[in-house]
């Protein structure tokens, strides 16, 4: 055990450059051990001391210095050995800077030390501003490398943030999801004389698109579509407002008073450029009869039962654009077998994706029964990342 | 983005862009809002444009409204897709269309 030693407490030193370093020095020669730990301390660094490689190592293990400056031969190991024990001890988490002194600094020497670990030499004997030199770039090294390890602990807490932040914002997305997945019809929703189907698939998991279908007195039911511009949450918290709005004014079965009254609103709402565009009307079960108010929602399209279709054209403005705009209804006759199909551009551009028209598919497959032409349409839309919410509403009147 | 092609007797702005959609609405907006401000009259060309969706319809709305309630726009040489939503749209309601600029030109001037 070395004269010197010190009984130092555990380290946990925050900053090198305030507290000086802590260095263990391995010498066992005495006289040079005195010197050199009299510079070490005039450089500011306390000073722990081994008279031998072993020895060394206990003490590196015991006080975890900043700092070790060692002699090449030493007794039971050589500072070569130490040096490789200290890094293997240290793993790549933590560091140490470790000086060399060696009285034959060839070049494979330089190399044997470097491979061993060690960071710089010192040509014995070693003068007074050499060591200094030497402290100063260890003093430099480990303070950059306590910054870096403060500043990957802040990275990686700020990591954990967002992944948590993230996951919140998923499970706030599922959520969503589901409580719009709960605003669209039950399926089978119809009247006596009248059968829908529909299709409904959000872009995001929650989308700008909605579609709804509420039965009424005397065999009538009220049914709407809509698009607002967009999609994502923004888009869905102002499809889940429509959708209240529509559901409430459904009673008056009044489509040209609804769809004005929700466009007023959209253009009067402050700071905002939403807009939509959509479909609502009402169609009677027993006459066959479609009353609709189309706002620059894609033409619906009727498919008679022998399979030609038609186009309905007449329409205003989207919705949301000028609070003056005017919306006049037109009327549809569904005779026994014919369809009315109503859906969004985003399922257009899907369809377009495979080279197919909606309304030739929807001609094509006139035969099959609704739930099978869904799906058929389903089934012929481009898959993959699709960046519009898609949606198809289809209302059948009955052949018997 | 935008080029004026003329100032008088009427302001003919050209939109260089091939796509008008989300991301570029409202620079485009912006710009369109501005060259309207103090003016009752514009034209936009819009025969180089190949695409436009909805956000950028309310774009024009925008410069619409930006013309004053004497304003006239007119839309001028829309391609067959950018006609197809403007036709969808019922836009010419509140707004002219014009199959080229010439057309809207010499509408203005009559």
């Amino acid at each position: 055990v070395g004269d010197g030693q010190n009984p130092l407490p555990v380290p946990d030193h925050p900053d090198v450059s305030a507290v000086g370093l802590r260095a263990l020095l391995v010498e066992d020669d005495e006289d040079q051990r005195m010197i050199l730990e009299l510079l070490l301390r005039q450089l500011g660094c306390e000073v722990i001391i081994a008279a031998d490689g072993r020895e060394g190592l206990e003490l590196f293990s015991q006080h975890r210095p900043d700092l070790v400056v060692t002699d090449w031969q030493l007794p039971y190991c050589s500072g070569v050995e130490l040096t490789q024990a200290i890094r293997s001890q240290l793993g790549r988490q933590d560091y140490c800077y470790i000086i060399l002194m060696t009285a034959r600094p060839d070049i494979s020497a330089i190399t044997e030390g470097l491979q061993g670990g060690a960071d710089s030499f010192l040509t014995k004997p070693v003068q007074e501003l050499e060591l200094s030199l030497g402290i100063e770039a260890a003093r430099r090294i480990l303070k950059l490398r306590r910054h870096l390890r403060r500043r990957n602990e802040r990275l990686r807490r700020a990591h954990e943030e967002i992944r948590s932040a993230i996951r919140q914002l998923r499970s706030d997305l599922d959520a969503a999801a589901m409580a719009q997945a709960e605003l669209l019809p039950a399926r089978g929703t119809g009247v006596p004389g009248l059968s829908c189907e529909w299709l409904f698939d959000p872009a995001a998991q929650v989308g700008g698109d909605m579609l709804g279908l509420v039965p009424l007195a005397n065999d009538r039911m009220f049914f709407f579509q809509f698009d607002v511009t967009g999609h994502g949450v923004r888009a869905a918290l102002l499809a889940s407002s429509l959708h209240a709005d529509l559901h409430r004014a459904a009673e008056s079965a009044d489509p040209e008073v609804i769809v004005a009254d929700i466009n007023r609103r959209l253009a009067e709402r402050p700071s905002d450029e939403s807009s939509a565009t959509m479909v609502c009307g009402v169609a009677d079960g027993l006459s066959g009869r479609v009353r609709l108010v189309r706002a620059g929602h894609p033409y619906p399209i009727v498919i008679r039962a022998d399979g030609t279709v038609e186009e309905v054209q007449e329409g205003g403005l989207p919705l949301g654009y000028l609070s003056r705009s005017w919306y006049q209804s037109c009327e549809v006759q569904l005779g026994r077998g014919d369809r009315l199909a109503i859906h969004s551009d985003g399922l257009d551009e899907q369809l377009w994706g495979e080279g197919l028209q909606l309304a030739d598919m929807l001609s094509s497959l006139s035969a099959r029964p609704l739930p099978a032409l869904v799906a058929a349409v389903d089934e012929a839309r481009t898959m993959g990342e699709a960046d519009d919410d898609a949606t198809l509403m289809l209302i059948e009147r009955l052949a018997g | 983005m935008i080029q004026v092609e003329q100032e008088e007797p009427v302001c003919v702005v050209v939109i260089e862009s091939p796509r008008l959609d989300a991301a570029r609405t409202p620079e485009l907006r912006s710009a369109l809002v501005s060259i309207a401000g103090g003016r009752s009259q514009l034209i936009i060309d819009l025969s180089q444009v190949d695409f436009i969706d909805s956000t950028a319809l309310g774009g024009f709305i925008s410069v619409l409204k930006a013309l004053g309630s004497d304003g006239e726009l007119a839309l001028a040489g829309a391609r067959p897709p950018v006609r197809r939503l403007l036709e969808l749209t019922r836009l010419e309601q509140v707004m002219r269309l014009h199959p080229t600029l010439d057309e809207a030109k010499a509408a203005f001037d009559t």
